[in-house]
């Protein structure tokens, strides 16, 4: 009885050995390499949009397929914050950033938004789902899966 | 037979144990490598911002009708804060953007004829500490330093378009753009001009560290060669250079940095007002709604807006 139990627990052991083991860490360095790409992504748009000072459809259908070619689902939201001064009392000047109402998620194609020199345009990356490494993370370790979200902002030249 | 088995299982559970750490110390060090890549690019938009800042911002002799523009520090600090906020997705109100400020030891803006840099001061005795632009100093190569009453001061410019040249003894003052007057090498002005830069930030981030009883030693230097592996490359055209130290953001490390920007202007943009339905707007010249009759042209949104324009959003 006790071979067959510790035979049961090698079996076992050499399956978590050879083949969980190596996928956790495989899919972990995958993650990584999609938030990576992510992050590139959004930069080299960020670049483009502040050079060119307008975004246009093309510009976004571009980023999600650069976003999402990694195989890792990802949600994309672009805002555009402009730059205002207003008068206040006696003459005092205030500096705001305002989010404007530009719709970028129903941009089409072909159209463009013109943006002012120094607005700021911000893009927030949040992954949809959970990916196969945080799963593995989780149903092993139980490592929390952290959603994977970040932003980033670049001022129009 | 049986305790060679154990022996193999043995091994295997020890093995496992240690994979356990190692697997969630892979997974935490990429989430800080892509933390550290994330607020690198940050304070590299928030540099761009601030130094778009100082030049769309307004203030003594802007000029805009002789294709000459003068930088000007005001908003440089609030402009990288605004920027780092909107980076990371928290409010831009004022709490979190003095915050920000409050990381910025000091500020440097090295322009063709002469450098700024910003100073933690308390403006009155109950007063709280501020970041206080000094007055701009000019590039000044002396001569004679330890003599006072003899000698040439030389007043360079980075773009060697005009220079100043005061004979100390009679205090004659010579305008011309003739470098040739001037018996030193574009290389020694250069080193003369980011020695006094690197003295000076050096001499404020000690003062910093005393104020807040940091032992930390201070090695600012501006590298002589070109492409330095260490330090930040000298300044040779109009530079912004945002110091960060103990920035604290997501929880992370504290960030100690410095944003470098050059600055190099291509193209300018008028701020356009006009009355719609009595009220008064202003926007870009390039952005502006179609239709628009009776405009009136500012140099800045600040002139507008002192001039009663509100900001046209649409």
């Amino acid at each position: 009885m006790m071979d067959i139990i510790s035979k049961v627990i090698g079996i076992l052991l050499a399956f978590a050995l050879l083949v969980i083991a190596p996928l956790t860490i495989n899919t972990i360095a995958e993650d990584a390499v999609a938030q990576r790409i992510a992050l590139n992504e959004v930069e080299r748009f960020l670049d483009r949009v502040s050079d060119k000072a307008s975004i246009s459809g093309n510009d976004i259908s571009d980023l999600m397929l650069g976003i999402n070619t990694y195989g890792s689902p990802y949600d994309v939201h672009i805002y555009r914050y402009i730059t205002v001064v207003s008068r206040e009392a006696n003459y005092i000047l205030s500096y705001d950033c305002l989010l404007s109402d530009d719709n970028f998620d129903t941009l089409a194609e072909n159209s463009e938004i013109v943006l002012n020199s120094s607005d700021i345009i911000q893009v927030r990356v949040k992954s949809v789902g959970t990916t196969k490494g945080a799963k593995l993370l989780g149903s092993f370790i139980g490592f929390p899966s952290n959603c994977q979200e970040f932003s980033l902002s670049v001022s129009v030249k | 037979m049986k305790n060679f088995f154990g022996i193999v299982l043995i091994f295997v559970v020890v093995f496992l144990m240690s994979l356990l750490p190692s697997i969630i110390n892979i997974k935490k060090n990429n989430e800080a490598a892509f933390r550290q890549t994330l607020v690198s690019k940050a304070i590299d938009n928030a540099g761009e911002a601030a130094a778009l800042a100082c030049v769309s911002s307004d203030g003594i002799g802007y000029e805009y009708s002789n294709d000459k523009i003068v930088f000007t520090p005001d908003r440089i600090a609030n402009a990288f804060a605004t920027s780092m906020c909107v980076s990371y997705g928290i409010p831009t109100v004022k709490s979190n953007i003095d915050d920000i400020i409050n990381c910025i030891p000091t500020i440097v803006l090295a322009t063709n004829d002469g450098y700024y840099i910003a100073e933690w001061e308390q403006l009155d005795e109950a007063g709280a500490f501020e970041l206080v632009w000094q007055p701009k100093k000019a590039y000044i190569i002396d001569s004679n330093p330890d003599n006072s009453a003899s000698g040439i001061m030389y007043a360079i410019t980075l773009d060697k378009a005009s220079a100043k040249i005061i004979n100390k003894s009679n205090l004659a003052l010579t305008v011309t753009d003739n470098y040739a007057l001037i018996p030193y090498s574009s290389e020694q002005m250069l080193q003369w001009v980011n020695k006094a830069i690197s003295r000076d930030v050096n001499a404020i981030l000690t003062r910093y560290s005393e104020k807040y009883n940091r032992a930390e030693t201070q090695n600012f230097y501006l590298s002589m060669s070109d492409n330095s592996k260490s330090g930040i490359n000298r300044i040779e055209q109009p530079t912004l250079i945002v110091m960060i130290r103990g920035l604290n953001i997501d929880n992370g490390t504290p960030i100690n940095a410095a944003a470098v920007n050059g600055i190099e202007i291509t193209d300018k943009d008028f701020i356009v007002g006009w009355t719609s339905n009595g009220t008064k707007y202003y926007s870009p010249a390039s952005n502006l709604p179609a239709g628009v009759l009776g405009a009136k042209m500012f140099k800045s949104k600040s002139e507008a807006a002192r001039a009663g324009y509100s900001p046209y959003i649409k």
